[in-house]
């Protein structure tokens, strides 16, 4: 082997903690490239997958009531490539406690899988026509309940209570994300019943013979879907066409497209922001292992090797580290990649999951880590070849990065002896100082960016639970309902307070800005969404008159500020509002308008109302809600602890994925700061021999790194928490979505235990380094130069 | 003994700048040296011994003056140039050994070798006859760390001789050592000398050296306080300090 590679190699070796501790660090980022990118993008194929797979409607259209005969006339139109007609029925479901929740009955041909909308079935089989009372039921419900085949359900049909025998569970490509309607966003098994059952027997039992309402159809590739649906919509309309939903607007679909552009941001912006953090690392790092070579390099300058020999070898020096971590990295990251979208793909019930291997990102790892490794070995190596020889190798190394002043503190204070040592270590050697803070500073932004996240969460939901939404139960009618049902709710035993609202589905336009948008007419004295309003502003004088609150979300996306009028679209035709006031909500597209301004809006002889806000009885809350579900017209009861329940299950995942960022985040952390005490100290190595051979203890060695460490601790105390606490708020952004608005919040707590946690990791990964120190063959140290 | 002049050293100059003070470390110096010659720099701490041996061998820049080497000024050379230079011409014996600690012996003087020498069977040829020429024949798989300071020393020569330069150039390379590894080393330089017609400039402040030199040049505070010639250099064996 070639000599300078040999001398590559034993360096590397010589150094091997730090090596190990840098090639850990590049790995780190390499893999969490790959992995949170990649899952990304196996989650995006997965869907499509999975829709492919199961012929997911392009179309689906719902009518009043239509002959089975018309998916024929349909079917013969150009450019439709298959069609599949269901009649689906909405209605309740009796839980084994009979509790009332919804359901959602699907009636399909029981002699073949459907065309359009297939399932994918996870256990049993699909209906077949010698079935009575069967069912294939959607499998996030069945999970949720723990369903098996052979089970019984229990839907209420007809007004009856109906038990149907389980022959099947499936996933189905319209529940992916179970979503009973648009308004209905958050997922609910718990709260929703999918069951798919024979058409014929389900014509029967609801009595519509020969009869569908819901036709689905897939539209031949490369085929205008517009004009499609136009001609279909010509043949529906005597049969009062209610509907029509694209693949997109399925909602589902649309939940899942939020989520998955949530988690592409965050995973782009944490990939990068570790892959930043590795480079930063081995930038200072390497940087500061051949700057203390620089006798070295004079040497091979002396004998007559060439600036460009000595850059090569010590480029090579950097891009073995690369290299070496590049290749860990793929190797780690490949499988947690693979592992993410198992684990979200699990968690949400997609069955058909595709997990690819994508060379383009891992290419983008391996070249970035390689760029940075040449810019650490290029500027030292670059600063040597401009240096004379005679001054790279005329001085010890680290006394070259001092410069001859007494620290600015000393000339403030008069410090003890044993201190002054490692405050001048600190303050008089710049550069070495920079490069370790720079470790420690990025040691507290991943910490703070980790721990940040949950606590973001945290205060997110609990703001949302306790502070805004004071209710208990929420009620929702599936018409508007006059106020007269209000003395109906009240008299039910257990509820204490009720309030009236009316909540509609809206379209916002301000100047050439569009955004969807959920409108809640509230009574301007509310005490039960209380809106979170700028200092001064009270909820009365945001809701007058024709005057609109907005999200800070909303307000941010349509670009206004108060004052400004805009335009909302609803059933209840065009009005301009002005915008008063921006609330501060977890909830992402709500404006709020004051009920009575809604009322007089609609113009109709008596105000209505669809939806309740309630507090009840602690002690009453069950019964409360079964005779809720008797008052005519509602649609849903939900309960606030169990709504808040469903979100920490839905958490469970972003925790997850927070555990995992943390994890890693602490780990390159330990690195970063193990790697940054271990070359202070070894740097000078020649410096705490001599201390040692003049007679220094062990114990007094070991008490002057501490003390140099509490201190660069203290020095980099403030900019590492204001740093991270910045970078956190960056990160918690990317979260933002429709679906909700995350707040940056960092509990104080936090912010001492990183602290904590950075100085003890500091402490304990600089001990190592001084056994080496003090177990060092003085003899043989105080001999080298190096 | 040929006269020919190798070394031309025209008022050569070199500062250094300390924040607000200059250090003036050569002034004005005026040298020639002559091809074979064995000639010794002696002079108290700091009087720019080290500094002479850097601007002869290509390793520092003179502020103002000339250097000419072979009728060659390397003052003018660019940095490729100037690296040709220390490759084929000069070989250094350093004050602080500077042997790469990662490497053994036996590689170190192989890591001057691959210079010029690409046969990797040749090299360790080529090594292992130089550590025998410095009579370390059997230390050539030792780490520096586990060598002696005077053994170190004599890698250091065996690795400036590898590639048979013209002149060499030894800072204090007794320094360091007892009387008999000194003379070792001495002895070494003046067969090379004798020998190969090799030009030595050596540094000391150690006068008792100085005996063995064909000519010695006093350096004060920058400049040459005084040349004196040997007519009849002392042999190596009959130095003793
Ligand atoms: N890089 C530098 N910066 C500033 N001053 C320098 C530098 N290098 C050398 N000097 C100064 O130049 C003068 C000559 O230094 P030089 O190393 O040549 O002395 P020397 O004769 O070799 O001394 P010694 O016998 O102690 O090795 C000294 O005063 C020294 O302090
Ligand atoms: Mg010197």
């Amino acid at each position: 082997m070639n000599i300078l590679w040999r001398k590559t190699i034993r360096d590397l070796r010589a150094a091997k903690a730090q090596s190990i501790a840098l090639v850990i660090i590049v790995a780190l980022g390499v893999a969490s490239l790959i992995a949170m990118a990649g899952a990304y993008r196996d989650l995006s194929t997965s869907y499509q997958h999975t829709y492919d797979q199961l012929h997911f409607a392009d179309v689906s259209f719902t009518v009043q009531a239509a002959p089975a005969t018309v998916v024929d006339d349909i079917v013969a139109l150009p450019d439709v490539s298959a069609v599949t007609g269901r009649l689906v029925v909405d209605s309740g479901y009796i839980l084994p406690d009979n509790e009332p929740i919804r359901s959602r009955l699907i009636g399909v041909s029981p002699q073949h899988m459907p065309d359009v909308n297939a399932v994918h079935l996870s256990a049993g089989r699909f209906l077949s026509p010698d079935d009575t009372r069967a069912a294939v039921v959607e499998a996030h419900f069945a999970k949720y309940y723990g369903l098996q085949v052979g089970d019984q359900v229990t839907p209420i049909i007809n007004g009856h209570k109906t038990p149907l025998t389980i022959v099947g569970i499936a996933s189905s490509p319209e529940y992916l994300v179970v979503s009973a309607s648009k308004q209905d966003i958050m997922p609910s098994p718990r709260t929703f019943a999918v069951l798919f059952v024979s058409l014929p027997e389900l014509q029967k039992m609801v009595g519509a013979e020969g009869q569908i309402n819901n036709l689905n159809l897939l539209v031949a590739k490369g085929s205008d879907r517009a004009s499609v649906i136009d001609k279909v919509k010509g043949i529906l309309q005597p049969y009062g066409l209610s509907e029509i939903l694209t693949s997109e607007e399925v909602p589902s679909q649309a939940a899942l497209q939020i989520d998955l552009d949530g988690f592409r941001e965050s995973a782009n912006v944490m990939a990068f922001l570790m892959m930043f953090v590795a480079a930063m690392a081995m930038y200072a790092m390497l940087s500061r292992l051949i700057w203390s070579q620089r006798p070295q390099i004079g040497l091979m300058k002396a004998l007559g090797y060439s600036d460009r020999t000595v850059m090569i070898h010590f480029l090579a020096f950097t891009l073995l580290i690369a290299l070496a971590g590049s290749l860990l990295g793929i190797a780690l990251g490949l499988p947690l990649a693979h592992a993410t979208t198992s684990a979200y793909a699990t968690e949400l019930g997609i069955p058909l999951v595709q997990s690819k291997i994508y060379p383009d990102l891992i290419l983008t790892g391996v070249i970035m880590s390689l760029i940075f490794a040449v810019l650490a070995g290029i500027s030292p190596a670059l600063a040597s070849a401009r240096m004379a020889p005679a001054s790279a190798m005329r001085v010890d190394p680290s006394t070259a990065l001092a410069n001859g002043r007494i620290s600015v503190i000393e000339r403030w204070i008069r410090v003890p002896l044993g201190v002054r040592m490692p405050l001048r270590d600190v303050f008089r050697m710049p550069r070495r100082s920079l490069t370790t803070a720079l470790g420690i500073i990025l040691s507290f932004v991943l910490l703070l960016v980790g721990l940040g996240m949950m606590d973001s969460m945290n205060y997110m939901l609990s703001r949302n639970f306790q502070t805004i939404e004071r209710w208990d139960g929420l009620v929702l009618f599936n018409a508007p309902q006059p106020e007269s049902v209000l003395t109906q709710v009240k008299a039910i035993a257990g509820v204490k307070e009720v309030e009236a609202t009316l909540q509609l589905p809206v379209r916002l336009h301000a100047g050439d800005k569009e955004e969807n948008a959920l409108l809640v007419a509230l009574p301007s004295d509310s005490n039960l969404h209380v809106l979170q309003l700028p200092a001064g502003v009270t909820p009365a004088s945001a809701l007058q008159d024709d005057q609109l609150v907005l999200t800070t979300y909303l307000a941010k996306k349509l670009n206004l500020s108060p004052g400004d009028t805009l335009t909302v679209k609803s059933p209840l035709g065009d009005h301009d509002f002005t915008y008063s006031a921006a609330t501060d909500e977890m909830s992402g597209g709500v404006v709020y308008a004051a009920y009575d301004t809604i009322q007089k809006m609609s113009g109709l002889p008596v105000p209505v109302l669809n939806s309740l806000y309630l507090t009840l009885d602690a002690m009453k809350v069950k019964d409360a809600k079964q005779a809720l579900y008797h008052v005519p017209g509602v649609a849903s009861v939900q309960i606030k602890q169990d709504v808040e329940k469903d979100w920490q299950g839905m958490m469970g995942l972003f925790y997850a994925f927070v555990a995992v960022i943390f994890i890693f985040a602490f780990v390159m952390a330990f690195a970063l700061l193990f790697n940054a005490m271990t070359i202070n100290v070894l740097e000078r190595q020649r410096e705490f021999a001599t201390m040692r051979a003049i007679g220094t203890g062990g114990g007094h060695i070991a008490r002057l790194v501490q003390l140099e460490i509490v201190l660069m601790w203290l020095v980099t105390l403030i900019p590492g928490l204001a740093i991270g606490w910045w970078a956190n708020v960056r990160f918690v952004a990317t979260f933002d979505s429709e679906l909700f608005i995350f707040v940056p919040y960092i509990k104080p707590a936090t912010f001492a235990l990183t602290a904590f946690v950075i100085l003890l990791t500091m402490v304990l990964s600089a001990i190592p380094a001084i056994r080496h120190i003090n177990r060092l063959d003085l003899a043989e140290a105080t001999k080298m130069i190096t | 003994m040929s006269t020919e002049t190798i070394i031309q050293m025209q008022h050569v100059n070199k500062e250094y700048q300390m924040g607000d003070v200059t250090v003036r470390a050569l002034r004005d110096l005026n040298l020639d040296i002559a091809a074979g010659e064995l000639i010794v720099l002696l002079g108290p701490s700091g009087s720019g011994k080290t500094t002479t041996l850097n601007v002869i061998g290509g390793l520092d820049r003179p502020t103002a003056g000339h250097i000419l080497v072979a009728g060659d000024d390397i003052t003018g050379y660019n940095s490729k140039k100037l690296t040709q230079y220390r490759r084929q011409k000069m070989g250094f014996v350093f004050q602080f050994f500077n042997l790469i600690p990662t490497l053994t012996a036996s590689e170190n003087v192989e890591f001057a070798l691959a210079l010029v020498e690409k046969d990797g069977k040749r090299l360790q040829d080529k090594a292992r006859d130089l550590l025998q020429m410095v009579g370390l024949n059997d230390r050539g798989d030792h780490f520096p760390s586990q060598l002696s300071g005077g053994e170190q020393q004599r890698v250091a020569i065996a690795r400036a001789l590898a590639n048979q330069p013209p002149v060499i150039l030894c800072d204090e390379p007794t320094g360091n050592l007892d009387v008999e590894t000194g003379q070792r080393v001495l002895q070494v330089m003046r067969d090379l000398n004798h020998q190969r017609n090799t030009t030595v400039v050596l540094v000391t402040h150690n006068s008792v050296i100085a005996r063995m030199a064909d000519r010695v040049v006093r350096l004060h505070n920058g400049s040459i306080a005084d040349i004196s010639e040997n007519v009849h250099p002392a042999p190596v064996s009959e130095l003793s300090w």
